[in-house]
């Protein structure tokens, strides 16, 4: 719009994200070199002291495998039951595809600790399914579904599941309905068919959406403290506790880097499956 | 109604040159044609004229009138775009009005006006619909009406057929040059299709490269091309090497690795740019590639006989045809590796295999600077 | 129908059913008699409405967070659109831009949020003041516009601001009258999801709230740690109706399908 600096247009959003996102980032990655203070959050001196720590405590590599754990885990079901929802997603009319979305769409729109609070009325002990099966007779101590893992992995697929969907069916939007008529005209039964020519061509979103479910699994924050109580300790959670409780912020910002870089090192190493995986189909 | 006057057009895109020192003229009343290849700058000329983009180089005149720096809504033109650019959200009535709008017309002006060029595009009844509820045809003449209502000073059209089916197209080829004459606006008309610039054009410029090759009347550029290229473009020619070495009359004399061939004197032209450059290559190089049609070459069965009269004659063998209905499609190889397309009568129907004489008449056969550099 | 292709289809609707549980639940909890869902059910009442009205904590919060999302969305409806213009228009394959515009929506909440909480104490803006809230909403909330309008835009067929331009429109008029009215749906459905996104914000709101300063989901959030209050559920299904309610109406103005494209960038 404006002929002589367009750029001017941009600015704003440029400037916000470089002010409030960036130099935070790099304020936080500073920070974790800082010293911890004792009547103040932190205190200017550089250190390795943090990491030396974060490094060294078991404690806290064993919060890091537990999420890491759970970040796998949740990803594995987003992709087992995502999969056949993206698959049905794109050869549906275009009427009900609008109906499909908003019902794949609507629960990331309503916000997270309300659908915390759904899950709880239905797994807590004394929530509707464990009141059903003791009605039916089924488990008379009734089933322990929350405040455990089982429960915080309902809660983090559940959130994570549309992004999934969303992720696979752009790929597989892109595929040819007619590729699968050919392969069974050529001999191949409908599960060859998909195996041998849908799924390979399907790769692509499957690693996209894999690493997307992934890395935002493994940094969620809520659904680990309303479905887990507080005996499932993840890794963010503990990051704010260290930051927020203990006022430790040089401790917090070490252990979130800790944590980009263990997710980093999951990114890298999934690419480099995913590589040898496409190129394995390829040849 | 002006004249366009384009001189020394330069317009680069990084390291590439579009439009390369370009001269142009364009009467009053005319339809120009700028015929050419994608990629040959005709469109880049057309958007420079029209204001889109800005020239490096170059001046750019409306009658009196310096356009060169105006910005396209104050150039006074009428523009039709390939895919039509009709307002979605506007109806019929609402596009067409637009222009008008911008010059601040009296609102009872502009229903008058609107409503009678709607009429003449046969329209008239659809001003309440929506561009996505009319049929291509349609819709084209709604962009039509658009440029023509606000009696622009020229009117571009930028390959405004491209998108209709082959039967439409044919129809409002005729269509359009029909309304152009009625309303007698100067015209820049951009095509790919021959075919459509040779029947809407009064003259065609043929370019390639950024520069025009050959400015003239139809006929003229049919019968008369003055480089390969723009033979090779226009219908079908056949190409064979040669040299010149000696004058017969009005014929040139040259020898080809098929023998000695004789054919037309350079060129006349009527107003193509480098006319003396044209005359004076014929004796600076005497390479030359001869360029014949193939519904120039006669075919005719049996052995060549010696060469014996005006005619130039050579032996050949038919190695591929195809039967199109009212004549038949030969290709006839004359010499290892050259094969001739020629255009046969298709009750002298020759089979693949055969045999045959083909005979050329000099007055048909005429020559174009050799392949290196064929620029006027 | 084949055996195999009724077993899917009873797949797919029960991971539908799944995906809509809780919300389903949240509805059926508010309207409960009892405190806990239980089977057989206790009955119907609207006693948590009632609840939910009476409690102040719950009403302020809800308001604030009604008005924070309101400026959030008109600020990151400005800032997004006319970025997404000068991207489209003049920065088609500057890939590093895009990345940089979209990057809050690519790093965890939570993580944002303490790095904005200890940057703020760094400039001195402290942890609980509205500005470094308001900020925080609009820098997670603009990347929503940016990629909605920018998906119109990337569509938009330029040729229809030549044929303006062409008949004489300048390029105010032009985009006031031929640019604007097109990519309004884009517009219109990246402010809808900037809203959303501000009223359920978690991570962003919990580090940065203040006493009074507090959103609605940090309110529920402080409620539902220590006890199951079925008060929430009654908060939660207005809000599942309000959300609802916008949801479908970004539907009929065509803006549903511009999240997808979201998810490919």
């Amino acid at each position: 719009m404006s002929r002589r600096r367009p750029w001017l247009l941009v600015a704003p959003a440029v400037a916000l994200v470089v002010v409030f996102f960036v130099l935070p980032y790099a304020n936080l990655l500073v920070m974790s070199f800082f010293t911890p203070g004792r009547t103040r959050p932190y205190d200017p001196r550089l250190t390795l002291a943090n990491y030396a720590s974060v490094l060294t405590d078991s404690f806290q590599w064993w919060i890091l495998w537990r999420t890491l754990k759970l970040g796998l885990l949740t990803t594995l079901f987003a992709l087992l039951l995502g999969y056949p929802l993206a698959y049905n997603l794109v050869r549906v009319g275009r009427r009900l595809k609008g109906i499909l979305l908003v019902l794949l769409i609507s629960p990331l729109l309503v916000g997270v600790v309300i659908r915390s609070f759904g899950w709880m009325a239905l797994l807590a002990d004394n929530g509707l399914i464990n009141s059903l099966v003791r009605y039916c007779g089924l488990a008379p101590q009734g089933l322990k579904l929350m405040y455990n893992e089982f429960g915080v992995l309902v809660g983090t697929v559940h959130i994570y599941l549309p992004f999934m969907v969303l992720s696979l069916s752009g790929t597989l939007e892109t595929i040819p309905p007619d590729l699968v008529p050919a392969a069974r005209s050529l001999g191949a039964s409908g599960a060859r068919a998909f195996w041998r020519v849908v799924f390979p061509l399907s790769l692509p979103g499957v690693f996209a959406g894999c690493l997307l479910v992934f890395v935002l699994a493994v940094s969620s924050y809520v659904i680990p403290v309303l479905l887990g109580g507080f005996k499932v300790l993840t890794t963010p959670l503990l990051v704010v506790q260290t930051a927020v409780d203990v006022h430790n912020w040089p401790g917090a910002a070490a252990q979130a880097v800790m944590l980009f870089a263990a997710s980093l090192a999951c990114i890298a190493l999934w690419v480099k499956l995913m590589n040898r995986a496409m190129r394995g189909l390829a040849g | 109604m002006s004249v366009i006057a384009v001189r020394g057009l330069t317009k680069r895109f990084g390291s590439v040159v579009a439009v390369d020192d370009l001269h142009l003229d364009v009467r009053d009343g005319e339809l120009m044609a700028l015929l050419g290849p994608s990629g040959c700058g005709k469109t880049t000329t057309l958007r420079t004229i029209a204001g889109f983009e800005l020239a490096d180089a170059g001046e750019i005149h409306f009658g009196e009138h310096r356009v060169t720096e105006l910005p396209p809504e104050r150039r006074n033109i009428g523009m039709v775009f390939q895919n039509y650019a009709l307002f979605p959200h506007m109806t019929v009535y609402g596009n067409v009005a637009f222009g008008l709008q911008m010059r601040r017309e009296p609102s009872a002006s502009v229903r008058a006006r609107v409503t009678a060029t709607l009429a003449k595009v046969q329209l008239d009844g659809l001003e309440s619909r929506y561009p996505r509820q009319l049929s291509g045809g349609q819709q084209q003449r709604a962009a039509l009406a658009r440029a023509l209502v606000i009696a622009p000073d020229v009117l571009l059209l930028d390959e405004p057929l491209a998108n209709l089916d082959a039967k439409l197209r044919e129809e409002m080829r005729f269509y359009v040059r029909s309304l152009q004459q009625e309303v007698g606006i100067t015209t820049i008309y951009v095509t790919h299709d021959q075919a459509e610039a040779m029947v809407i054009a009064d003259r065609i410029a043929v370019m390639f490269n950024g520069r025009i090759h050959q400015l003239g009347p139809p006929d003229e550029i049919y019968h008369c091309p003055q480089t390969w290229r723009v033979a090779e473009f226009i219908g079908l020619t056949n190409f064979i090497d040669g040299r010149i070495v000696g004058h017969e009359g009005e014929l040139l004399v040259l020898d080809t690795a098929l023998g000695v061939f004789r054919c037309r004197g350079p060129a006349a032209r009527a107003d193509a740019r480098g006319a003396s450059a044209q005359a004076g290559s014929a004796d600076a190089k005497p390479e030359r590639l001869i360029a014949v049609r193939p519904e120039s070459i006669q075919l005719t069965g049996g052995r060549a006989s010696a060469g014996e009269g005006r005619l130039n004659r050579l032996p050949g063998v038919v190695r591929a045809r195809a039967f199109l209905g009212n004549f038949v499609d030969y290709r006839v190889e004359v010499a290892p590796g050259l094969v001739l397309r020629v255009q046969g009568d298709p009750r002298a129907a020759f089979a693949v295999g055969d045999h045959v004489e083909a005979s050329f008449d000099p007055a048909a056969m005429w020559t174009v600077p050799a392949r290196e550099e064929a620029v006027a | 129908m084949s055996v195999s292709r009724t077993a899917f289809l009873t797949v797919i609707v029960l991971l539908y059913a799944f995906l809509i549980a809780p919300i389903v639940i949240v509805v059926i909890a508010s309207l409960n008699a009892g405190r806990f869902l239980v089977f057989p059910p206790d009955g119907l009442s609207f006693q948590w409405y009632v609840n939910f009205a009476r409690s102040g904590p719950f009403v302020r919060s809800f308001f604030f967070s009604l008005r924070l999302a309101a400026l959030t969305t008109a600020i990151a409806t400005v800032i997004g659109t006319t970025a997404a213009l000068y991207v489209v228009r003049h920065a088609r394959r500057n890939d590093l831009l895009r990345m940089l515009l979209v990057a809050p929506l690519q790093l965890p909440g939570i993580m944002t949020a303490l790095a904005l909480l200890i940057f703020y104490y760094a400039i001195g803006l402290g942890g609980t003041s509205y500005l470094g809230l308001l900020v925080g909403h609009v820098l997670v909330c603009t990347p929503y516009v940016f990629l909605t309008v920018s998906a119109v835009l990337y569509n938009f067929d330029h040729s229809l601001e030549e044929a303006a331009r062409s008949l004489g429109a300048g390029r105010v008029t032009t985009f006031r009258r031929v640019t604007l009215p097109i990519i309004k749906s884009g517009i219109v459905s990246g402010a809808v999801l900037a809203f959303i996104t501000s009223f359920d914000q978690f991570p962003i709101s919990l580090l940065l709230s203040g006493v009074g300063t507090t959103t609605l989901p940090i309110q529920i959030f402080d409620y539902l740690r220590f006890s199951f209050d079925p008060t929430v559920a009654a908060v939660g299904t207005i809000n599942i109706l309000i959300t609802l309610g916008v949801v479908i109406l970004t539907e009929r103005l065509g803006g549903l399908e511009s999240l997808t494209w979201g998810s490919r960038h």
